[in-house]
């Protein structure tokens, strides 16, 4: 029997836990493969297979699950039910019926494995990896990979947490693009510092996006993300109460904890159409204008063109280098 | 402490009965209109929700009518209705009104924040505490009263012989509830409203076609937000059944989940709960092709997280149960006239299929 070739679609989990399901399922004897990154075809195939009123990553996503079943041809993809990881909030809605919106949108379907992960810990993330390799690779043991891939994922994370950018971290996510000679994100260090937060499929994903990192490190301003606070760390700067999605409250602690190490300003990168976005986007501009720091949104939706994005980013460098300015000419007493 | 509450459909009848015999001094926040919508678009975050922006228009205008508490309910998620009170309280405190805003918790999921919620209540009202539970019991009578009214009047209407009678007769009878305050009165004002309405003329010889109302609960229950398409609809004839009624609603929820049947209908399609209405919309859709009714509407707020995660799983239910399933979004830009047009289109639609008898499958995409 050849090996069986198992797709996992690049969105919406994928940046956050690629190193771990990467590893366990090539270890267990598939041959992974990964959608390519985001393009024009991704785009239109996602919009065609999924409702109008969906969020742009929701869409994206479809987009790569079609070019894993059509293109690719895979035998089985990977949709996982994310549900909780162990904090007190759940991800987004529509994260948990993701399964059942691909099934719902694809005529032909190959084998589904979407395993429903609401772990508290390593022990109930083993537990269901035992469950996944016992229905899908009966003949290995599961013991090596879950142990090679923990260490992956753990390893993936602490990297983040120093700077590193993701295609640093995990070479899968650059995909041969980014051969330029790389410096991490924060070895830059310039005097302006801005915090970009959004959730992981949105600044991560350079296409959707217009490549704002990328642009802004050219622009000579170290970038500092969420990833880069260790989760205890960033959970010191909860709300009074917490939003309920993951990675909102993710997005909204980071923004709390930048704000406080003097960073000039923030990007919040979201999501047309999103729900909790317009809870995440309005706390952050009172959080902004309460430390008196200014705030650019960018809405990402279908026709995002990077042009425009690069206009505004532009703008607001400029607007914050002026400020910098500003603030040295005056005399620190009034 | 002048106290305001969200405006909802019948509610505010049965709240501004409980508040103003608690001993609150209570300010009515008028009937939400196209100036309550602008006021709360222009504060609200562009992707919230109409329920959000209609709400926070009728607080400003109850706080411009010197409202100065407001309690709201929470929720813990995944909708994030559940978090309306907190944000609506910031941005309050951000356009420089003091206002307090009292945030009531599930008594079972954040026990705590609830006593507290409770506390800061009851703490200024004047009524004594034996009176308490007369109060509630007859708020809730009132509340049950109304929604039997409201029930028959959608009985009714598909079958009127002079188009809008039932409308006229209906908000009489609104008025005769809303001025019933004792057991006695209640029940008085109940039994001679259906009465009044049994006595429009109709013809009963219909064969109306049959259609289910789903969606969020805010849009289901305020014609405000949904430009009063249950109405509409039964003008042109078309027998609706809602799938939200307040009190019914109440009872199911407050005390635990109840919706077993809803939820195993469901259960086939979607496994997950997703929050707010999600799962019941495609459970209720479930159950309305079990019951041979001829379509399903589903309201939903634009951007509205379960119910678009619904949407995206209805059309599929629609094609497996050969029911036609129509959505409408719902946002400050929809106008009477594009609704009435859809709503004219399927209920074409429907009776060109009941026409025919063999229906061809049909989910009708915005
Ligand atoms: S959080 Fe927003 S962008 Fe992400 S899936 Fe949910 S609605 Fe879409």
């Amino acid at each position: 029997m050849s090996t069986m070739r198992i797709g996992i679609p690049r969105s919406l989990f994928f940046y956050s836990y690629l190193p771990f399901w990467q590893t366990f399922w090539s270890e267990l004897g598939y041959e992974v493969i990964v959608s390519p990154l985001t393009n024009k075809d991704i785009l239109d195939q996602g919009i065609a297979h999924s409702a109008t009123d969906l969020c742009v990553p929701v869409k994206i996503f479809h987009g790569h699950v079609s070019y894993l079943i059509n293109q690719a041809v895979v035998d089985v993809l990977f949709v996982p039910r994310m549900v909780n990881v162990g904090t007190n909030d759940t991800f987004c809605p529509k994260f948990l019926a993701l399964p059942e919106m691909i099934n719902c949108s694809f005529s032909t379907m190959p084998a589904m494995v979407s395993p429903r992960i609401d772990v508290r810990g390593r022990l109930q993330l083993f537990k269901l990896c035992t469950d996944l390799q016992r229905q899908w690779a009966p003949k290995k043991s599961v013991w090596g990979p879950f142990e090679k891939a923990y260490t992956a994922q753990s390893q993936y994370e602490a990297q983040l947490a120093n700077g590193l950018s993701i295609d640093q971290a995990w070479p899968t996510f650059a995909e041969s693009k980014y051969t330029e000679a790389k410096k991490s994100l924060s070895s830059i260090t310039s005097e302006l510092k801005i915090a970009v937060l959004g959730y992981p499929y949105a600044v991560y994903d350079s296409f959707i996006n217009g490549d704002v990192l990328k642009k802004l490190s050219h622009l000579g301003v170290s970038i500092v993300t969420a990833d880069m606070i260790p989760f205890k760390k960033r959970r010191l700067h909860r709300l009074s109460k917490d939003l309920f999605w993951h990675y909102s409250n993710m997005v909204i602690q980071a923004g709390v904890f930048w704000l406080n190490q003097s960073v000039s300003g923030l990007i919040h990168i979201t999501n047309f159409a999103c729900g909790p976005d317009a809870m995440v986007g309005k706390m952050l501009e009172l959080a902004c204008k309460q430390q008196n720091k200014p705030l650019l949104t960018l809405t990402l939706d279908e026709q995002t063109g990077q042009i425009g994005i690069n206009t505004r980013i532009e703008a607001f460098v400029d607007m914050l280098q002026r400020r910098i300015r500003y603030a040295h000419n005056l005399p620190l007493h009034g | 402490m002048r106290i305001t509450f969200p405006y909802m459909g019948n509610s505010p009848l049965v709240l501004k009965q409980i508040l103003g015999e608690l001993g609150y001094d209570v300010v009515v926040p008028p009937v939400p209109s196209k100036r309550t919508l602008d006021l709360g678009t222009k504060y609200a975050p562009e992707f919230a929700c109409i329920p959000f922006k209609i709400l926070l228009g009728s607080y400003l205008e109850a706080i411009s009518l010197g409202a100065d508490t407001i309690i709201s309910t929470g929720g813990v998620g995944p909708c994030r209705a559940g978090y309306y009170g907190e944000l609506h309280q910031r941005i309050l405190a951000d356009l420089g009104y003091n206002v307090k805003v009292i945030i009531i918790e599930p008594p079972l999921r954040r026990p705590a924040d609830f006593l507290h919620a409770l506390k800061l209540l009851f703490n200024e009202r004047k009524a004594p505490l034996w009176k308490l539970p007369d109060i509630f019991w007859r708020g809730w009578l009132k509340l049950k009263a109304i929604d039997q009214v409201e029930k028959a009047s959608h009985d009714i209407r598909p079958y009127e012989l002079n188009k809008g009678e039932t409308t006229v007769v209906f908000r009489q009878c609104m008025e005769e509830l809303d001025n019933a305050h004792s057991r006695v009165e209640i029940e008085q004002a109940t039994q001679s409203s259906l009465q009044k309405l049994a006595n429009i003329a109709q013809d009963r010889s219909r064969k109306p076609l049959k259609v289910g109302l789903i969606g969020e609960i805010y849009v289901v229950l305020e014609p405000f937000a949904n430009h009063d398409v249950q109405v509409k609809l039964e003008e042109m004839g078309v027998l609706v059944d809602r799938s939200i009624y307040l009190a019914e609603w109440t009872q199911n929820n407050a005390l635990g989940n109840r919706e077993y049947d809803v939820k195993k209908a469901a259960e086939p399609f979607l496994s997950e709960l997703v929050g707010g209405h999600g799962r019941n919309s495609i459970g209720e859709t479930v159950l309305y092709a079990r019951r041979g009714f001829d379509g399903v509407i589903q309201l939903a707020p634009f951007a509205c997280i379960p119910e678009i995660v619904a949407k995206s799983i209805l059309p599929y239910v629609s094609r497996k149960l050969n029911i036609p399933v129509m959505t409408l979004f719902l946002d400050e830009q929809t106008g009477e006239g594009g609704i009435r047009t859809r709503l004219e289109a399927f209920v074409d639609l429907l009776s060109q299929r009941r026409n025919k008898k063999e229906g061809q499958l049909a989910c009708v995409d915005i």
